[in-house]
């Protein structure tokens, strides 16, 4: 493949070196992909400008989701935010409760009882989990290997059946509050965990075998996609997309936060970058995942509060400040920037999704010279979820 | 309007050009027909079976309902034992399932992709906010009645609706088919104007012919 | 220059005009280590009358952020602009984008970049194929 002169930043639109394309020569077709095409993760689109079978340009499309969260938090009270937070990521919903009342608590001056903090972690990892499950699957299916995803969801499954012992709800929990969290661990509920982290140890093997072995995968993913290291700090590359070339960026390990500084982990990294090091990075950090979980339910204290005092939420007001608090999802670095009035309503709530910069700057630039059918793979292997960036 | 969709000279790879009018030549203009039900009830009711028997879902996760999907065509729940499946396209589905919250800009592509489907058709609406906006319901951009929109046959609710659930819609919705009473896609043909009126007024850039199948 | 306010120890914000943010910017970037742009928004102060901006900038080595805030007058008609960092990081681009949509900045340093160069097929696969006959 050949470079990409790096000549899109420039504002001087007068240099002869950049023509345009031409639509109407009859060279270049313009092709649309998504929303409602198969090949595309979550809703929304892609605008493709090809030639032969290899694509030109490539811009993204979002907004099909959009129903302006941020502007719906402004209207709310600060408890009442918190059945919205969560939907702002489908998957892996936790990270936004987290972010959201980490914030709070800091702005307010709460403290978090220590088992409320090992219980979020928990939560926290199950998450992780179940969204790199999905992503295998995702990923495996953008080559044709079907199989996988029917494996990854069938165990994402049972994780979701521990959430909803824990929680009382599949996809969307609403269990971190601020202060603390809403309830602890039901009775027999690290058996019935291990049972489960042992079946999806047992699946990763298979899809090791099957997967990372396979020569359709390896050869289509080998190579595709690679993110100069140059790039990763001007495109804001965090999370596997950065580990797997090698960049050791993991807030649980550059900023940590919960308990993170009581278990014992190291970043998973890779060093090819490109879509195969991604995937085999992601496989390695849901292994984690299941270690970690190990570790929080052995570390645990079992008893203690769950939740601290918190004011009279229905009057609750905060005083005027800013701040910004982050954790590492299985996408990347999450975000929330919390500026609040003393009012009892936020002043201005800004998420800051990974998928943000890695849907639409990044794969405009990787899309370049890719061909049509592995755009659906390169798509995947970012791991990006359009919610988060329409917000 | 965008500059593509008004009229232009196009040149052909042999060099021969030709104008090109995208909104009449790309497009049908013709409005839909009622569809009547057979002359012999016997037979419609035979039809009617034959329909409820397989149900092929349009793959378009509109909002957050998709993520069921996933779980409901896995073999935890294998809807495929129910005669349900997934189709990429909309020329081979029978079934749309609104999954959740409608943005504006969604709603233009679900509309497209609803006509594009053949008849007979239906809609499931998933979700509370396809029934009243559920948590968006004071949202800028999302649509909060989908009835208004598109004739929809049967609502799951909930935020979001179970697994079980839908497998248990499904049931429902081939009940009303073998009964005759899924007839949406007639409704929408019967009240074309009263749809089209209703489209119109959310969606501002309105660039498609009013039928574009 | 406004003076630093600490809201955690790792978390800093300082407020500045809009003149000096760009240079301010490119030292913290290329000289301090703040190499990693977290977020780029606006806050709407609606009563006061100023929009805020905040550029929120990590320093992944010594584990710190620093936020800079830059107030702008708010006119109630008119827009109001500001200059654009995209060429510092590329993905100012797309967050500059949406303040563009949702809070009504102008649009002279929110243009869509110039087309990307392509090649002619022919000639690329010319050269690809028989690279010595050009």
């Amino acid at each position: 493949m050949k470079p990409v002169p790096d000549s899109d930043f420039s504002l001087d639109t007068s240099s002869a070196s950049t023509p345009a394309i031409d639509l109407a020569s009859g060279k270049y077709l313009k092709l649309w992909q998504g929303p409602q095409h198969p090949g595309i993760t979550g809703n929304m689109s892609l605008e493709l400008t090809v030639c032969g079978d290899e694509v030109v340009e490539g811009r993204t499309h979002v907004g099909y989701l959009h129903r302006g969260f941020e502007k719906l938090m402004e209207r709310r009270s600060f408890i009442q935010v918190f059945p919205i937070v969560c939907r702002v990521c489908v998957p892996e919903p936790d990270f936004n409760e987290y972010c959201y009342a980490a914030a709070i608590e800091e702005l307010a001056g709460l403290e978090v009882p220590e088992r409320a903090n090992w219980i979020r972690t928990l939560v926290l990892e199950m998450g992780r989990l179940n969204s790199y499950m999905m992503y295998l699957g995702g990923q495996a299916g953008a080559f044709g290997l079907g199989v996988i995803g029917q494996w990854t969801t069938y165990v994402r499954d049972l994780m979701l059946d521990r959430f909803e012992e824990l929680t009382g709800a599949r996809i969307y929990h609403m269990f971190i509050l601020p202060g603390g969290v809403r309830d602890g661990l039901p009775k027999g509920f690290a058996k019935r965990m291990e049972e489960t982290l042992c079946e999806i140890e047992r699946t990763l093997r298979d899809v090791k075998e099957v997967m990372f072995h396979n020569a359709v995968f390896t050869k289509r993913a080998k190579g595709l996609g690679r993110i100069d290291p140059e790039l990763m700090e001007r495109y804001g590359v965090t999370g596997p997309n950065a580990r797997a070339g090698g960049v050791a960026k993991d807030v649980r390990s550059d900023h940590p936060y919960l308990v993170y500084p009581k278990l014992d982990f190291k970043p998973v990294t890779g060093t090819a970058s490109d879509a195969y090091a991604r995937a085999d990075v992601r496989r390695r950090d849901a292994l984690m995942s299941v270690d970690l979980i190990r570790q929080i339910l052995a570390g645990m204290p079992q008893e203690g509060a769950l939740m601290s005092k918190l004011p009279n939420v229905l009057h609750w007001k905060i005083p005027r400040g800013e701040t910004y608090v982050r954790g590492e999802c299985s996408r990347g670095e999450y975000g929330y920037y919390l500026v609040t009035d003393g009012s009892g309503y936020p002043r201005r709530v800004n998420v800051r999704g990974p998928s943000y910069t890695h849907a639409v700057a990044l794969l405009e630039r990787l899309i370049v010279n890719v061909n049509i059918a592995d755009v659906a793979g390169l798509m995947v292997s970012l791991h990006t979820y359009p919610p988060e960036i329409e917000r | 309007m965008k500059s593509e969709l008004k009229k232009h000279i196009v040149k052909g790879p042999d060099g021969f050009e030709f104008e090109v009018d995208p909104l009449r030549d790309y497009y049908c203009e013709a409005a839909p027909t009622v569809m009547p039900p057979a002359y012999l009830k016997i037979v419609e009711n035979f039809l009617n079976w034959a329909r409820a028997q397989s149900l092929w879902i349009l793959g378009f996760g509109t909002g957050c309902g998709a993520i069921e999907m996933r779980p409901l065509m896995t073999p935890r729940f294998d809807a495929y034992r129910y005669g349900v499946q997934w189709r990429p396209t909309p020329r081979q589905a029978n079934l749309f399932i609104i999954s959740g919250y409608l943005s504006v800009k969604t709603l233009k592509r679900v509309i497209r992709s609803y006509e594009q489907m053949q008849n007979p058709k239906y809609v499931i609406g998933l979700g509370s906010c396809t029934l009243n906006g559920g948590m968006y319901w004071d949202s800028y951009n999302t649509i909060k009645c989908l009835d208004d929109y598109l004739p929809v046959d049967l609502y799951i609710a909930g935020c979001m609706p179970r697994p079980e659930a839908l497998l248990a819609g499904f049931e429902d919705l081939k009940k009303l088919i073998r009964a005759g009473k899924a007839e949406g896609a007639n409704q929408y043909a019967e009240h074309f104007d009263w749809y089209k009126a209703n489209q119109k007024r959310v969606i501002h850039d309105w660039d498609m012919p009013d039928y574009n199948w | 220059m406004g003076e630093l306010t600490e809201q955690r120890p790792d978390l800093g914000f300082v407020t500045l005009s809009a003149e000096h943010l760009r240079s301010l910017l490119v030292h913290l970037r290329d000289a301090e280590g703040f190499t990693h742009l977290v977020l780029l928004t606006a806050v709407d102060w609606l009563e006061e009358g100023q929009f805020q901006l905040t550029y929120l900038l990590s320093n992944r080595e010594k584990g710190c952020d620093l936020g800079m805030r830059v107030m702008i007058e708010r006119p109630a008609d008119a827009l109001v602009s500001m200059e654009s960092i995209h060429d510092l990081w590329p993905t100012a681009e797309t967050y500059q984008r949406e303040l563009f949509d949702t809070m009504k900045f102008a649009e002279e340093n929110f243009k869509q970049r110039p087309g990307r160069e392509t090649w002619d097929p022919a000639h690329y696969m010319k050269q690809q194929l028989y690279p010595d006959s050009n």
